[in-house]
């Protein structure tokens, strides 16, 4: 759904994006992970047409954006990282100038806003001007706006930032019925902690580079069925490792080995790890532990980070 | 359907900028003034008071209106509701009635109730003509018009020069607008030509209402223009080279009386007004517009693929007037050598005044001058090329005049101060055979410093 080939954008001198390409699929909750100046907010400005596009192409839903911007607009709703509210209007006024400005001939204006505001939580607080609602709150009329045109995709630049854990937990659930509406989310974060509770898929950036996009294992919202096992015993000889993966061929994935540990990926149920145990136990193997290991969200991105 | 069904932007300024304290507030205001004035007042009232309530048009439209104008955009991108309005399916036109009539509601409010007391007094006042008083007034709403829209303008191609993400401060910028209002302002522009004494300009409210409307006309198209860019719509850049044509055509024919001027000296004056524009703007839309070096190599990368097609849209507005200095400068100097061969009285002895040479002016002094010209402002953009590549991004613009200032104004007083000749010709164009090779040195070591710079 959406393509992105040969990114670059050069901005201030400085190389904001190089050669950033990557694709992602329908209903995807996307993570946007990387230090301050990374590129993050470069790309969701790049995908969304705020920015325009030095050398590259990015597609959506076949679409390019660079030839027909004016039609991407239609499919895309974008919250930035400070909302984009006007204080003096009420939230009522806020998301009705918004479905007037992105919906074509809009038919039942009030409809449309009170579903809005009901769907997002801010039903109760539609009357009162934005000025005297918290950052949380805020957060939820922003994102009534980017979403109230019912768009495909939904760009999130660093939601969660400033919110209190009640809201951040909040925001959670939100975006979790966001992408169960349909939509495809790309979310830039911080907060490794929380996009872990929602995010199918990671993106890392580093300095304008993509160092990594990886689906990720054993999130809360479905996708990849891949366990990690982690196994430890008292010596585990290069003989022993290999006659094990040469056995385990196709559903044993290595990611890391000592001589006393090693780390793999096991591409069965989780419950047929007795195979396993039993075939090392047969080649003498003390084995000390053996068990599924879910690595967070926060150890794959230091991980990367670490080796690229 | 009703404006305010029509355009959803609209209707949202009504909703920020009108309430029933602020209609009722304006009006009292303007009659308290009014009525102070009244009091104070000797002789015929009504004229005084006429010219009271003019001048309140003025203030309300023209000053205060135009800085509400350019706020309101630069106030949209700080809180980053301009990103919403960018990605919305609204029409440049809408947007424009929206940011032109809407944000500034309430300085019309006010500017058209300064109007109908205008038109009051005037009826009542003797000495007042109140044809006089429509032209004048249709004038200064046109005026107001062009301004407003050239500070929404301005606010525009200043943020399209931001990151989308730093904050932009507005009251810098807006000194920056009213400068660039100055210099077109038909009497700053005739008063500067009035000092080389080309001829004596005797403006009457017919020139200037022509003048008034051409710019609005032109204010219009080009903020319609920018705002087709904000809204991702593809502008050619042809708009802009007619602009630049057709407004030094205009300002030629308000400046200069027919009576005994012949076509060459029309052609002559046409390519400096054409020179003088472009070197403004060339150096107004450096301060303004995106001009750092990343933007700078794009384009020579899109030159060398021919990707005429990006230039078109995209090349910024800065490289598309340098040229028009070039062309400016070559045919002011070939109508000027045409007349130094001729020995045309007429422009030569006011050029001969103008830059202050004892006797004559001959064909290698003209093309030094003309030369050194052309290689200062070349200098002064590798100058900013230079900023572009210090740390302190932020300060280019204020950097920028400064050095302008200590080139243009501070080291050419102290050189003429202790009278070293060629210390001057360091600093501004003088019409001396070679005097040109000075500023074509600078140009060399800025270049390899910033060569230097960026292999580092």
């Amino acid at each position: 759904m959406i393509s992105v080939s040969n990114l670059s954008h050069e901005f201030q001198n400085t190389l904001a994006l190089n050669n950033v390409s990557f694709e992602i699929k329908d209903g995807a909750i996307v993570g946007l992970i990387g230090p301050n100046g990374s590129g993050k907010t470069t790309l969701l400005r790049c995908i969304s047409t705020l920015q325009s596009i030095q050398t590259g192409q990015i597609l959506i839903n076949g679409i390019d954006i660079q030839e027909s911007p004016r039609e991407v607009h239609k499919i895309i709703g974008y919250l930035s990282d400070n909302f984009g509210l006007y204080d003096d209007l009420t939230v009522r006024q806020c998301l009705e100038y918004t479905a007037m400005s992105h919906i074509e001939n809009v038919q039942n204006l009030e409809e449309v806003v009170r579903q809005t505001s009901i769907d997002t939580g801010v039903f109760e607080f539609i009357d009162k001007p934005i000025n005297t609602l918290s950052r949380g709150m805020r957060q939820r009329v922003g994102i009534a706006q980017a979403i109230i045109h019912n768009p495909k995709i939904v760009l999130l630049d660093e939601p969660a930032s400033g919110l209190d854990p009640e809201a951040r937990i909040a925001l959670s659930q939100l975006i979790i019925q966001l992408k169960n509406k349909g939509m495809t989310l790309i979310v830039s974060s911080h907060i490794l902690a929380e996009l872990e509770d929602y995010c199918t898929e990671m993106i890392i950036l580093k300095e304008g580079n993509m160092i990594e996009h990886t689906q990720l294992i054993n999130h809360k919202t479905g996708g990849s069925t891949k366990n990690i096992i982690k196994l430890v015993a008292e010596h585990l000889s290069e003989e022993v490792v290999n006659s094990f993966v040469n056995t385990f061929e196709s559903s044993v994935n290595i990611l890391e080995k000592t001589t006393t540990e090693i780390l793999f990926e096991f591409n069965e149920e989780v419950t047929k790890q007795h195979v396993l145990l039993s075939f090392l136990i047969q080649q003498g193997v003390e084995v000390k532990e053996i068990a599924a290991v879910k690595r967070n969200l926060q150890e794959e991105y230091l991980k990367t980070m670490q080796e690229k | 359907m009703s404006l305010l069904e029509k355009n959803p932007e609209f209707k949202k300024n009504i909703w920020l900028e009108i309430s029933t304290q602020r209609l009722i507030m304006m009006p009292l205001i303007i009659l308290m003034v009014v009525l102070l004035a009244s009091l104070s007042t000797m002789g015929d009232t009504y004229n005084k008071l006429t010219n009271i309530c003019y001048f309140g048009l003025v203030i309300i439209l023209l000053l205060w209106g135009s800085k509400v104008a350019f706020s309101n955009i630069i106030q949209e991108y700080n809180d980053r509701t301009w990103d919403w309005q960018r990605m919305s399916i609204l029409t440049p036109k809408q947007l424009m009635v929206g940011k032109l009539i809407g944000a500034p509601i309430y300085n019309w409010y006010g500017a058209l109730i300064s109007l109908f007391l205008v038109f009051i007094f005037g009826s009542m006042s003797e000495e007042t003509s109140l044809f006089d008083l429509l032209i004048n007034s249709i004038s200064t709403l046109l005026l107001g018009v062009s301004i407003l829209c050239v500070s929404i303008l301005f606010a525009l191609l200043k943020i399209r020069a931001g990151n989308g993400r730093d904050k932009l401060k507005s009251g810098q910028l807006f000194i920056l607008l009213i400068l660039f209002a100055l210099f077109f302002n038909s009497s700053a522009f005739s008063f500067m030509f009035n000092r080389i004494s080309f001829n004596p300009i005797k403006f009457d409210a017919w020139k200037i209402l022509g003048e008034n409307l051409f710019y609005a006309i032109w204010a219009i198209i080009g903020l319609h223009q920018v705002l087709r860019k904000e809204l991702n719509y593809k502008n050619k850049s042809y708009l802009w080279i007619l602009f630049l044509i057709t407004s030094a055509l205009v300002k030629t024919m308000v400046m200069v009386d027919s009576i005994g001027v012949f076509i060459d000296n029309y052609f002559f004056i046409y390519f400096v007004v054409l020179s003088i524009q472009a070197i403004s703007l060339f150096y107004l839309l450096l301060l303004i517009e995106q001009n750092e070096l990343s933007t700078l190599k794009i384009l020579v990368r899109k030159i060398k693929e021919k990707n005429y097609t990006y230039i078109n849209y995209n090349a910024p507005l800065w490289s598309l007037t340098f040229p028009f200095i070039i062309i400016g400068l070559i045919f002011s100097w070939i109508l000027l050598d045409k007349q130094i061969i001729n020995n045309d009285s007429y422009i030569l002895n006011h050029f001969v005044n103008t830059i202050k040479l004892e006797n004559t002016l001959d064909s290698l002094q003209s093309l030094s001058i003309i030369l050194g010209i052309l290689c200062f402002v070349l200098r002064d953009f590798l100058i900013m090329l230079f900023l572009q590549t210090t740390s302190k991004k932020k300060r280019i613009g204020a950097a920028f005049i400064l050095y302008l200032f200590l080139l243009y104004v501070v080291f050419p007083g102290f050189t003429s101060t202790i009278g070293s000749s060629i210390g001057l010709q360091l600093f501004i164009p003088l019409p001396i055979v070679g005097s040109f090779i000075y500023p074509i040195f600078e140009c060399v070591v800025i270049f390899l410093i910033i060569r230097n710079k960026f292999k580092k």
